[in-house]
């Protein structure tokens, strides 16, 4: 592969790898802590599976970017993480010393913000397992062969949600209001994804994976009564919120300093030592 | 036969080395032992993953991330197995986990301590777990069981915590001075926990769940047996233990060591350990806020969908 | 929510043996449960999940060991059949003498 495009396709795999990181970093905080036993053991299966993606492709992005996955993943300066800002927001109550603990789990955030994102996944994925360059097409068929559980795990707890007794409904439909901007952020490209796109590393840019990941959610929203905000027009899409953009540039909110802070403070005390 | 003959031949048979089932006939007495003995246990597992929780967050390579998250899955998994023993016993869920965060049920002492550093995530998944391996082994033995073929599950799983907690001190110690000063720290700091973490040397005949047969060794059995696998694995890496009056008595074939003040154990057993209250208090938090989701899930999910 | 049971064949080949129970909403949780709790390490190539309301339980003595003898079922009734074969041995080989 040719320098510049390894470096262009390098830094993409990099959103691909840090989505799947921040992602499982905020659902491994359901451990001990999930609305039902069973299913806490279950939702730690997840965020493994999604911290396992991602050092998978934090070992391809570093065969193209000559860099070692533990540096990839945990030594980048704060503002070289990729990720989409939807997955960095926190879902969990957090855990304070003095037991002052701070509030805010919120389930139906968790299990609406997975599923939708795992729909995008699939779509990603998808488009990379005809990738041109071998090593990422074998990767991708792995994990899409792990995603086919997530995905049948978030349908079953979309349904039970939107469908559920008391306040649930009510709860998933707020969620859903609050984040279809972050959603939308999922779209927001890497830079040069028109040329791995030509080149045949990408099947299909990210951007374009949009309406069909539209047209996915809406099918899974009108039968349960979810509102969404686009709608059909001639041809496509029109969309009625705008994207929050800049993660996949490395801009992000105040959930990843939190973050970020927390998940390199061990790290840092040795960069270079063995962990 | 009158209740009590019932109750001999009961006790009898345990004698005997039989196992007692959930849907068996048993005297009030037993039930209420072995029932809050197993409840205690499975607190013990879910409570035992909140200190260690933060350390997945932390977690200094993407290896550790996900042993790390494994073992603490394993922890809640121990304790799912164990809650619905305590439910086949009668008791439901919501009543196990209300107990526990309203303090009317017991957890384990060792996790009423704070963690500070990663060397507590080494010496935890270590030598605490070995503690445990080690009473745990012999809860296979149990009377009840149920209980025992749910502990040779969990100690085919601990062995596994054991070794990766063991890599996570060797490669630390065998790492940079910082690394290894945050074992040395941790091992300090964990020290009087672990020589409390079997409880009193009661005498046996004084023991009331060993008399049942719900567990199969005493007390202090268990500690010689710690140290005794211990001791000599801990020194040899170039860790130094804080308790300059442990030593092996050849004469008596017993380690000595530092009295041990049970007073502060009972204590932290009633909740005024350095962590218990913080820990109750995020455990109620956590499950407050997810309680519309079991609300949410009370009826069926596929009467819903119909 | 229900007790499900779980079952486990762990090679293929094998009995399925049971392993415990799980607590669920519903049967598609209660076998995603299920696989958590007792196939995360892999150990399982095959898992029966079933509402324990469906389990029949029997464990009456006298059904089932019936207090009568039986041995006519059972290998050691017919330890008797060595010591007739010895006894024609004998008797064959003293005749040949």
């Amino acid at each position: 592969m040719e320098p510049e495009l390894a470096a262009a396709f390098g830094r993409y795999l990099l959103t691909v790898a840090d989505d799947e990181l921040v992602l499982g970093y905020r659902d491994s905080e359901w451990t001990a802590v999930a609305p039902m036993v069973e299913e806490d053991v279950a939702f730690s299966s997840l965020a493994q599976d999604e911290i396992g993606h991602a050092r998978l492709f934090y070992m391809l992005a570093g065969e193209l970017l000559d860099a070692d996955p533990d540096h990839l993943a945990l030594l980048r300066p704060k503002g070289e993480y990729y990720h989409a800002r939807l997955l960095e927001v926190r879902a969990t109550p957090r855990y304070v010393e003095s037991g002052e603990h701070l509030g805010g789990g919120d389930w139906a955030l968790a299990v609406a913000r997975r599923y939708l994102y795992d729909l995008f996944d699939d779509l990603r994925t998808e488009a990379l397992l005809g990738s041109s360059w071998k090593p990422l097409a074998g990767a991708v068929q792995k994990v899409r062969r792990e995603e086919t559980y997530h995905l049948r795990h978030g349908a079953t707890w979309w349904t039970a949600l939107a469908r559920g007794r008391g306040e649930s409904p009510a709860r998933l439909a707020a969620v859903l209001d609050a984040r279809w901007p972050d959603l939308l952020g999922l779209f927001e490209e890497a830079p040069g994804e028109d040329a791995l796109q030509a080149a045949g590393l990408l099947g299909r840019r990210t951007s374009l994976l949009r309406d069909p990941w539209l047209e996915r959610v809406a099918a899974r929203c009108e039968p349960l009564g979810l509102p969404f905000p686009w709608r059909r027009v001639d041809g496509g899409w029109e969309l009625m919120v705008d994207p929050v953009l800049g993660g996949r540039q490395g801009r992000h909110g105040a959930g990843w300093d939190e973050l970020y802070e927390e998940m390199t403070m061990v790290r840092r005390l040795e960069p270079e030592g063995v962990w | 036969m009158t209740d009590d003959q019932r109750i001999e031949e009961f006790k009898q048979r345990i004698r005997d080395g039989h196992r007692v089932e959930a849907g068996d006939w048993m005297p009030d007495e037993y039930r209420f032992r072995v029932s809050r003995f197993i409840e205690m246990h499975a607190n013990s597992e879910i409570m035992g993953a909140l200190p260690e929780r933060d350390w997945i967050l932390r977690a200094p390579s993407l290896h550790r991330k996900l042993a790390v998250t494994a073992k603490i899955q394993d922890e809640v998994g121990h304790a799912q197995l164990l809650y619905r023993l305590v439910e086949d016993l009668g008791k439901p869920r919501e009543q196990i986990l209300a107990d526990l965060i309203d303090g009317k049920s017991k957890f384990h002492n060792v996790f009423h301590y704070p963690t500070r550093s990663w060397g507590d995530v080494g010496i935890i998944a270590w030598l605490v777990d070995a503690a445990a391996v080690i009473s745990q082994a012999a809860l296979q033995r149990s009377s009840y069981g149920p209980y025992a073929r749910v502990m040779r599950r969990i100690c085919w799983e601990e062995a596994f915590h054991l070794k990766h907690g063991e890599d996570i001190v060797l490669t630390a110690v065998g790492g940079t001075p910082r690394q290894k000063a945050l074992i040395q720290e941790a091992l300090e700091r964990w020290w009087e926990p672990l020589m409390m973490f079997y409880g009193p040397p009661t005498p046996a005949e004084q023991d009331k769940d060993l008399a049942w047969g719900i567990k199969s060794r005493p007390n202090e059995d268990l500690r010689q047996e710690f140290l005794g696998k211990y001791v000599k694995r801990i020194r040899e890496i170039g860790l130094e233990i804080p308790d300059p009056a442990l030593r092996f008595d050849e004469a008596s074939g017993r380690w000595e060591y530092s009295p041990i003040d049970w007073e502060k154990l009972a204590q932290i057993g009633r909740g005024h350990g350095p962590a218990s209250q913080q820990r109750l208090g995020f455990r109620r938090l956590s499950y407050e806020e997810t309680g519309w989701v079991r609300q949410a899930v009370a009826g069926s999910v596929a009467e819903m969908v119909a | 929510m229900e007790v499900y049971e779980v079952f486990r064949q762990e090679k293929e080949g094998e009995a399925m043996v049971h392993v415990g129970s799980v607590d669920a909403p519903d049967a598609e949780l209660a076998v995603q449960y299920a696989r958590e709790v007792y196939s995360r390490r892999s150990e399982a190539t095959r898992l029966w999940v079933v509402p324990r309301a469906a389990v029949m339980e029997l464990d009456d003595a006298d059904f089932l060991r019936p207090p009568i003898e039986r041995t006519y079922r059972m290998g050691e009734g017919y330890r008797v059949t060595i010591a007739k074969r010895r006894q024609l041995q004998a008797r064959e080989a003293g005749h040949g003498a």
